[in-house]
């Protein structure tokens, strides 16, 4: 529905220019909720801008369903209040001298829509958001949650094709934000609108995405559904930004069944390979606290390996145990009953299965 | 037609550029000209350029120069510390103190912000004049004196009445001071150890000095470059400034340009100078505001007993400062000739002089001409800041910093200054305003545009740019958003200045005495002509109602005021 391709964005910087996105190609399928996820500055936002129009690209294409929007080939640019696209602000941006029925309503009164009409649609939108009965207040009387609903009202009432989301639960306090991250993927799937979706927040992400795509200094690393970007992250910075990852060094010794046998500061590795790897490659291998398993007793299988808990902290549904081995520290999930204590000696395995390795990028 | 032109026709483009150019013509053709006659050999009538230091050689070899310097000096430091220390005491018991009725005070202390300068000069010299002042008279009379105690026309009587009229600057401003100090901050040092008063030394006085030096100077300059007491008083007292000897320059026949520019452009370096380091200084002050952080919750001192005593003191100033100067030009407006109030003089009380005014041409001439200035000023230079604000706000436009920069100009121009240059400008210039209502439009919508600027942007940094964006995405083009989303937002901040330029306008006269002519005057200067002939009683009439006009603007300020605050909750 939403192809990028090739994208790039500057910025004019105190002293130089900033390239805010770099090169960056995307695909966002029909009906799906496609989120870009980064840290501040990643570019995430500035990407999102681009495609609503707020910002014109230096180089690159973006098509809505098949129709270019903008195209520094053929110098194409739809303006923002011409494309096609509803789009829900971080701040909200509920105009403040309108009532909630006017902010819904404006996108139809510039469309001339008739009032009957209008009236019609603006009810069916506050209805789809959950704010019924209440067109006739203004936006200062309104809760954050609720200022969020009218602004989601105001993005669907003229049945755009896309939806853009900017940042939309940052603003919330952490139990409305996770029941907000609800009812948007509940909207989104039902009406099955397209959307884009930004959020800094991992775990958003996680919750309520189709696709992600992970960003970091204007640059795309990862696009996969939230599984496998959790399960099969393909860079560093994906591994390490999304949830708690042990990252292992080490070099690959020899190839055997499949796997590969790997010298580690821990002692010999057993893990998959991604392709480009062969025998002598410098790998790093990724693997989640919640894979390493501990016990008192000795273990049977492939990479077991003795250790010392340096410390164990209770974090309620969990407790978060950090494993000290030769120079490596491993971090751990324990069952919050555990009876392990500090100072233990233990061991672990780390099951081959769990582990990922890609090649070490080379600084 | 070539795309890049096709691109460029659109509303967006022409609103902008029409405001640009009139923006850089109002701000800087009058410096430029002024400069460039005070350098030239002819008078600026003349033709040619013949580039002199004659006018400026003959301004500071004269020895009435240095008199000048140091009377200006004595005038502008005296009158700054009077107006500092009144400014800042009723700003400390507003803000950190538990005075009673100190919220009163407050409202008390921006009075004197609505009584025009000539009017509060003219009710000094009713109470001060060793002839006529009726404190003179009244103490002579209590403690059989040989002479009056005051004497008004003296270079303390100038302190003192521009003292008395400038503090409410300095009471807003140090009030803000005082209120955006964190007590955190002053709280931190006392968990650190530190006593009341080393606190005070180490923390809250390098918090408040950015501010305190800020305010100082902008009060010396406003006082170096006030006209009305200079004028009023200096003149007749023989003690002459920079402003009052520039009008006098311009009253000899033939008029002396040469010295009246070259001493307008040394007013000018100073004035200029002055807002240069105050500009520096209150963008050192927005830096140290930033560090207080947001949650203030200004420490008020409990004053115990003497609470009482400071607040019979607020009420004994405000006594004296306020209500006896009013209530003695009002008397005044009443009475044949000017006399202390007894019995006797009470049966002789007359609407006669109210009459007189309106039936006397030139005061009706000048009611209508100041109303039709009060209300074309006021429009035309909000909308014209309301466009450089948004341009300096919103736009990523390049070089709209020197556009803000020159828009903020004509605040280093003293209200004389801009009055030569002016007449230099349109004396030069084929435009044929001279003379008309229209250069006193031109005149007052220059000097006037910084306060639009500061007003209008004010409001549109609070409209956050979603809010904006959210509209183009509803569909909305640029003159769509701009009128359903952003004019609608900007209204109460720019009916707020709106009103506020409304009443700079009317009680205009530093800039009119040089501009006007017998069809353009103005009520300011019609007070001024009248003040020549001492008929104080119609004077008096004329300022009363002056205070009516400026009072209803005041309060309808208040209102829309209060409006914008609750909006601003949000």
């Amino acid at each position: 529905m939403i192809e990028i391709s090739n994208l790039v964005k500057h910025f004019e910087g105190e002293k130089e220019k900033v390239v805010a996105v770099n090169d960056v190609s995307i695909e966002v399928p029909e009906g799906k909720l496609f989120t870009l996820l980064g840290p501040s500055g990643c570019g995430k936002s500035t990407t999102l801008r681009c495609v609503a129009g707020l910002e014109k690209p230096e180089s690159g294409e973006i098509k809505l369903a098949g129709e270019s929007l903008f195209s520094s080939r053929s110098g194409t640019f739809v303006p923002a209040h011409k494309r096609d696209i509803g789009m829900v602000f971080q701040s909200y941006a509920i105009w403040p001298h309108m009532k909630v029925f006017d902010n819904v309503a404006y996108p139809l009164k510039i469309k001339r829509f008739g009032k009957e009409e209008i009236r019609r649609k603006v009810r069916r939108a506050l209805e789809t958001v959950g704010l019924e009965g209440l067109e006739d207040r203004l936006a200062p009387q309104l809760s954050g949650g609720q200022q969020q609903r009218v602004s989601l009202a105001r993005a669907l009432v003229k049945e755009p094709k896309v939806l853009l989301l900017d940042e939309p639960l940052s603003n919330l306090d952490a139990k409305l934000r996770e029941q907000m991250r609800l009812e948007i993927k509940e909207l989104q799937e039902r009406l099955k609108i397209t959307t884009l979706y930004v959020t800094h927040d991992q775990v958003e992400a996680l919750a309520i995405s189709d696709f992600i795509a992970v960003m970091n200094a204007g640059r795309l690393l990862d696009v996969a559904g939230p599984q496998e970007v959790y399960f099969r992250p393909r860079t560093r910075f994906t591994a390490d930004f999304i949830g708690l990852t042990n990252i292992l060094r080490g070099r690959v010794k020899r190839l055997k069944d499949g796997l590969g046998e790997v010298e580690a500061k821990l002692g010999l590795l057993s893990s998959p390979l991604s392709a480009e790897s062969t025998t002598g490659t410098e790998v790093m291998i990724f693997v989640r606290p919640e894979d390493v398993v501990v016990s008192r007793e000795a273990m049977g299988g492939e990479n077991v390996f003795e250790g010392r808990i340096k410390a164990l902290i209770f974090l309620g549904e969990m407790v978060d145990c950090q494993i000290e081995s030769g120079s490596e520290l491993i971090r751990a999930r324990l069952h919050p009953k555990s009876k392990l204590g500090e100072g233990e000696r233990v061991n672990f395995r780390l099951a081959p299965e769990a582990l990922i390795s890609i090649p070490a990028e080379t600084k | 037609m070539p795309k890049w032109v096709k691109e460029k026709l659109n509303p967006q483009f022409f609103t902008l550029t029409i405001c640009v150019v009139a923006v850089a013509y109002l701000a800087l053709v009058p410096v430029i000209i002024l400069l460039y006659s005070s350098f030239r050999g002819a008078g600026p009538a003349g033709t040619g350029f013949v580039f002199t230091l004659k006018n400026y050689v003959e301004a500071y070899l004269d020895p009435e120069f240095y008199p000048l310097i140091t009377n200006s000096v004595v005038y502008g430091i005296g009158s700054c510390l009077l107006t500092f220390f009144i400014g800042t005491t009723l700003a400390w018991i507003f803000e950190r103190t538990n005075t009673p009725l100190k919220k009163i005070f407050a409202v008390m202390a921006l009075v004197p912000f609505i009584i025009p300068g000539i009017l509060s000069t003219v009710s000094w010299i009713l109470l001060l004049s060793p002839k006529i002042g009726m404190i003179n008279l009244f103490l002579i009379k209590l403690l059989r004196l040989e002479k009056a105690p005051f004497d008004i026309y003296s270079l303390y009587g100038m302190v003192w009445t521009q003292g008395i009229h400038n503090y409410p600057l300095v009471f807003l401003m140090m009030a803000a001071a005082f209120r955006s100090m964190d007590m955190v901050l002053e709280e931190s040092a006392t968990m650190s150890g530190s006593g009341t008063v080393s606190t005070f030394y180490h923390v809250t006085l390098p918090l408040m000095r950015p501010a305190m030096i800020s305010t100082v100077l902008i009060v010396f300059i406003r006082t170096i470059e006030s006209f009305s007491v200079p004028a009023v008083i200096g003149i007749p007292a023989g003690i002459e400034v920079f402003t009052s000897k520039i009008w006098v320059a311009l009253q000899d026949y033939p008029p002396n340009f040469g010295l009246a520019g070259s001493l307008a452009v040394t007013l000018l370096v100073i004035s200029t100078a002055g807002i240069f380091v105050y500009r520096y200084l209150t963008r050192r002050g927005e830096r140290f505001a930033t560090v207080t952080g947001k949650g203030y919750r200004p420490r008020v001192i409990d004053l115990g007993k003497v609470k009482y005593l400071v607040s019979a003191l607020c009420l004994l100033f405000f006594f004296l400062t306020i209500f006896l100067p009013v209530l003695t030009v009002l008397w005044c407006s009443l009475m044949p000739y000017y006399e202390v109030p007894t019995l006797s003089a009470l049966s002789k009380i007359s609407l006669k002089n109210y009459f007189f005014v309106f039936k006397f041409p030139m005061t009706m001439r000048a009611f209508r001409n100041s109303i039709f200035l009060m209300l074309t000023t006021a429009t035309v230079t909000m909308m014209l800041t309301s466009v450089i604000a948004w341009i300096s706000v919103k736009s990523r436009l390049k070089g709209k910093e020197i556009l803000d920069v020159t828009a903020f100009v004509p605040i280093a121009v003293p209200g004389i200054v801009l009055g030569v240059s002016l007449m230099y400008v349109y004396l030069t210039l084929p435009i044929p305003i001279y003379g008309t209502i229209w250069i006193l439009l031109v005149a007052y919508t220059t000097k006037y545009m910084p306060y639009g600027i500061r007003t209008t942007s004010a409001a549109i940094i609070q409209i956050h740019t979603e809010l904006e964006e959210a509209s183009s995405l509803s569909g909305g083009s640029w003159l769509q958003t701009f009128r359903r989303i952003t004019l609608p937002l900007l209204i109460p901040g720019f009916m707020a200045g709106w009103i506020y330029i409304a009443m700079v306008s009317l009680r205009e006269l530093s800039t009119s005495i040089l501009l006007y002519s017998s069809k353009s005057v103005v009520l300011s200067i019609v007070v001024f002509d009248l003040l020549e002939g001492g008929e104080f009683p119609e004077i008096s009439a004329l300022g009363v109602l002056m205070i009516i006009i400026l009072v209803v603007l005041a309060l309808v300020a208040n209102k829309v005021g209060a409006k914008i605050g609750i909006k601003r909750v949000n």
